[in-house]
């Protein structure tokens, strides 16, 4: 029986389930008369919190949780940590039984973007191509580094490659569910056509941006697939030639370079440490472009304010914050939040430092949000620490208040339970 | 090895001390004018030097490997371009195809060229920060529109981008002077003062991206080539129009042309800086923009102020020919113009031999150009002092009153007596004496610990044909305690360290300060560049600026040097600057 549209929730429930680094929320709105209407938003990790659930059994708790129903799936981006329980192997099977009403993903996950032929959309195409170009360069990468052991640099590089493939499967399992209608394929502006899944909850996309209207969305070669192409040419064979001596230590014996010893030799040794630091810096930037594509979504339902920005950085938040998609209207909204999903697990780059903790602390706020962190401290790579202390130290200061997953106890019953 | 001949003497050969080479001006892509698509070279003097494969010299050493796969020339490939049998640069830009000799050559010369410049401003050899006397240069390090200074590697890698799978079409950096001399400059800026990359105010990190676009632009500049090509793109003319003279039209068609240009080749730095400095208004409202407190960004606002005194020097200068009456031929307007930015570079290099050690800030600047401008030029007949002090003061940078002293007449009369002179120019124990004897009438407290660091000889010509010898030397103070420990130390002085809100009080924190000292050729101390490491306003806005940046160390301790490794000092400053500001 579906509720008619005036009916609109009274209250909220947001569960953060510790899935370690990763993200999994199951949104619940209560309307009047008992009924229940369920949104899931990301459904992965990257590593297991210690004691925490595994994600197949997060499938089914997420299965009780609902009572078998789910309004809307929402996918932030395709990052592992965000999609690896959709596998139809791991929980895909189960979010599957729970008939998602719609599905929402952005705009660079519609199938067939790549191939549009409509001139207009060259920069769409140009992005959402590169994208793809870049992924089959992580999953060579992945096969070069043969290692996944973050104690050596092509670890590292292995470990950053593994969470950029292309989850074939999980994707696959979202086309199926996006059958008949049920997809969304958002960009900043868009109406997500939620209204009849979840009545009375509005849902403002604030990311991300289209690349014809926020260039700032292309930089560092997102959409270059040249680039990506190039690289795919030149790093893999040159990762496995570096590595062969199965190393990265100075001194290790260069593999297959003809150098004679001296000045030169000693240059070429050091460069081959350098290269693969370059081949890291390369992932990362597939890593940063990839989270550049995450929905950013403004809820507003039953007089509260979630913010859930995926792991959003600075070029994809400015559209909204500063850029083409910014007013006055929605800075007043952002100023009075519920909930703040922390982005990006605690990044540097994901949480605007000056585009929204001002509005959040200014003098005389009414509302102040409480964060919402999910992450593990340690996993994402020892050069850029992830969550950034800094950003955790200072959300831990009143007004404000953290919710961090990472300070759960070792229980896998565990999940944070916020009522708004 | 191969004996070079300069072509200077008729009938026998005469050993030069300089060597004479051709290089690319801007770049590949920029010709000589719309009529004559050739590429626009500039034939320019480095000091002569033996030779060996790569090329290698006593200060540089090209070594053509490929960084991503450690794939290096052969040797027998590098015995062929041992310089200078044939000027590479030269044939490329006759035959259009610029290959690895001519890199090799070009990112060679224009990095000795840039050293020599430096050498030339300060009358002395400068070492660089690592041990060693060769720094490499990498023509074609890496696919990516960049190029860095790495320290650890004690090279210059530079990358090519673009182009076709077989590599026709491809743009390398090591063909672009500008960027050739930008990360030249961020290698000598470094073995000249190694501490602008500790953690302090922006100012610091802003400064070594500022020189560096300085040095890029007025080097540029300063081959007359560059700017009688901007002056005349039609290549038709010999003749300058009067509409050409004014300020306005020289930075509307040259300047702004020009930072366009050394733009399109880098798009990662310098690229936007450039173009963004070379319009911006003098104002100050750059202070009050959280963008500018970001060291990339902040750059620029000097960079504006040089480009716009460069400006008004030139045409200055031109508008003098033109009150003659004569038309002025586009050759001499452009040779006025090289002039004008050779000599603004001189200015700002010699400065840097008077500016702080540590703490700098740009304020230190421009008191620094015009302190070591005075003593080379008393007279100033051009005015350039004024007009440099003028615009400077436009942006908001103004001579800072009280950092720098002239102490030739203090109060307390400087002793000398446990002094040698032969020691004091070249020890820095020496003059580590000389300011425990003369703490009082120097104002050092010498309670904490102080280090005299640099000890170094400087020779500069002044305009009347006589040369001014100095000595310069700087010292660095550095005190540890929690803040706790050096709040309650500034109370006792009877001022204030601000803690910032939330900071624990048992927080470790490095204060840091330090001066130069310019003795003159008898070795009396003639003047003192100091940062106090008792100002304590200056020593509150740095804890608030390196907190809210969250510059602490793996110990979570502020103010020291980080320990992040060499590279990464480099690669902190190419951040964008919106993505810095808004990041934690």
């Amino acid at each position: 029986v579906s509720p008619v549209a005036s009916v609109k929730p009274t209250s909220i429930r947001v569960r953060m389930y510790n899935v370690g680094f990763g993200d999994c929320f199951l949104l619940t709105f209560r309307y009047p008369g008992g009924t229940e209407r369920h949104m899931l938003i990301d459904y992965g990790t990257n590593a297991k919190a210690k004691g925490g659930l595994a994600l197949d059994d997060l499938g089914l708790k997420i299965a009780a949780d609902t009572g078998g129903k789910l309004a809307a799936v929402v996918l932030s981006h395709r990052h592992r940590d965000h999609i690896g329980g959709f596998d139809p192997d791991i929980g895909g099977t189960s979010i599957k039984g729970l008939q998602p009403d719609v599905v929402l993903r952005p705009w660079t996950e519609e199938p067939g973007v790549e191939e549009s032929g409509d001139p207009a959309f060259k920069l769409r195409r140009d992005l959402a191509t590169a994208l793809r170009s870049a992924e089959d360069l992580a999953s060579d990468l992945e096969r070069a580094a043969g290692s996944d052991d973050r104690r050596s640099l092509r670890g590292r590089i292995g470990a950053f490659a593994a969470r950029q493939l292309k989850n074939r499967h999980a994707v696959e399992l979202l086309h199926e569910l996006s059958e008949g209608g049920r997809g969304r394929y958002l960009s900043a502006g868009e109406d997500p056509g939620t209204s009849d899944a979840l009545p009375g909850v509005r849902i403002t996309v604030l990311g991300p941006p289209l690349p014809d209207v926020w260039p700032a969305i292309r930089r560092q070669r997102a959409d270059d697939d040249e680039f990506w192409l190039r690289m795919r040419d030149t790093l893999p064979a040159a990762l496995a030639l570096n590595g062969a001596a199965g190393d990265d230590e100075p001194g290790a014996p260069a593999a297959n370079v003809d150098v004679r010893i001296g000045p030169e030799a000693w240059l070429v040794d050091k460069l081959r440490r350098e290269g693969l630091h370059s081949t890291l810096r390369v992932v990362l930037t597939l890593d940063k472009a990839l989270n550049n594509t995450s929905l950013i979504l403004l809820i507003e339902a039953a007089g509260r304010r979630l913010l859930f920005p995926g792991d959003a950085q600075i070029e994809n938040w400015s559209y909204s914050l500063s850029g083409p998609g910014s007013s006055e209207r929605l800075t007043r909204k952002l100023a009075a939040l519920d909930l703040y999903k922390v982005g990006h697990h605690g990044s540097r780059n994901a949480t605007p430092k000056l585009g929204l903790l001002p509005l959040w602390l200014r003098p005389g706020a009414k509302r102040v949000p409480v964060a919402m962190l999910s992450t593990l401290e340690g996993q994402y790579d020892e050069a850029y620490p992830v969550p950034a202390q800094n950003l955790v130290d200072r959300l831990l200061q009143p007004p404000l208040r953290l919710i961090n997953t990472d300070t759960f106890p070792t229980d896998a019953r565990v999940f944070a339970d916020v009522e708004l | 090895m191969l004996e070079f001949i300069t072509d200077l003497g008729e009938g026998e050969p005469v050993p030069s001390r300089t060597h004479r080479f051709t290089v690319v001006a801007q770049d590949p892509s920029v010709h000589v004018s719309n009529a004559d698509p050739r590429v626009l070279t500039s034939v320019v003097d480095i000091p002569s030097e033996r030779y060996l494969p790569g090329p290698r010299g006593g200060r540089f050493h090209v070594v053509d490997v490929d960084a991503v796969s450690g794939r290096v020339m052969s040797q027998s490939a590098m015995e062929d371009r041992t310089v200078p049998s044939v000027d590479a640069v030269a044939r490329a830009a006759a035959t259009g195809v610029f290959d690895a000799a001519a890199r090799a050559q070009n990112v060679y010369v224009v990095a000795a060229r840039t050293l020599s410049i430096f050498e030339k401003a300060l009358g002395r050899r400068i070492p660089w920060s690592f041990p060693g006397h060769q720094l490499y240069l990498v023509p074609a390090a890496m696919q990516d529109a960049q190029a860095f200074y790495d320290p650890e590697t004690n090279a210059i890698l530079f990358g090519s981008f673009g182009g076709s799978a077989d590599g026709t079409g491809r743009s390398y950096t090591s063909l672009s002077y500008d960027i050739v001399a930008h990360e030249t400059t961020h290698a000598i800026l470094d073995g000249m003062r190694h501490r602008f990359t500790e953690p302090g105010l922006p100012d610091q990190a802003a400064f070594h991206e500022a020189l560096a676009d300085i040095v890029a632009l007025l080097s540029v500049f300063s081959m007359a080539e560059v700017p009688r090509r901007l002056l005349d793109r039609e290549g038709a003319g010999s003749f300058m129009p009067d509409s050409l003279v004014s300020m306005e039209s020289l930075q509307n068609n040259a300047l702004f042309g020009l930072a366009e240009e050394l733009g399109a080749a880098d798009d990662e730095h310098g690229g936007d800086a450039l173009r963004r400095s070379v319009t911006m208004e003098p104002g100050t409202a750059w202070k009050s923009d959280p963008f500018y407190r970001e060291p990339h960004k902040l750059g620029e606002v000097l960079v504006a102020c040089v480009a716009r005194t460069l400006l008004q020097i030139w045409s200055g200068r031109l508008a003098k020919l033109h009150q003659q009456g004569w038309p002025i031929s586009t050759q001499l307007a452009a040779e006025e113009g090289a002039k004008s930015a050779a000599h603004l570079l001189d200015m700002c290099i010699r400065a840097i031999d008077y500016t702080p050690p540590i703490e700098f800030q740009f304020e230190d600047f421009v008191d620094a150009i015009i302190a070591a401008d005075k003593e080379v030029a008393p007279d100033d007949a051009r005015g350039y002092r004024d007009t440099l002090i003028a615009v400077f003061a436009s942006f908001g940078i103004e001579d800072p009153p009280d950092t720098r002293h002239d102490v030739r007449t203090p109060e307390g009369r400087l002793d000398y007596s446990a002094l040698h002179l032969d020691e004091l120019k070249n020890d820095p124990d020496e003059v580590f004496r000389f300011i425990w004897e003369n703490a009082k009438p120097l104002e050092i407290d010498t309670t904490y610990y102080l280090a005299v660091e640099r000890v170094e000889p400087a020779r500069r010509v002044g305009p009347d044909g006589f040369v001014i010898y100095e000595t310069a030397a700087s010292y660095v103070q550095l005190l540890n305690g929690t803040v706790a420990d050096l709040a309650r130390l500034a109370e006792e002085q009877g001022e204030e360290l601000v803690i910032p809100a939330g900071l624990d009080r048992t927080t470790a924190l490095q204060i840091q300060g330090g001066g130069a000292l310019i003795f003159d050729e008898f070795g009396r101390a003639k003047f003192h560049q100091r940062k106090s490491i008792f100002d304590w306003l200056r020593q509150s806005n740095r804890l608030a600026y390196l907190v809210d940046r969250g510059r602490k160390n793996t110990l979570g301790a502020y103010g020291f040097s980080e320990g992040a490794a060499d590279a990464a000092r480099f690669r902190l400053l190419h951040e964008p600057a919106d993505v810095a500001a808004e990041s934690w």
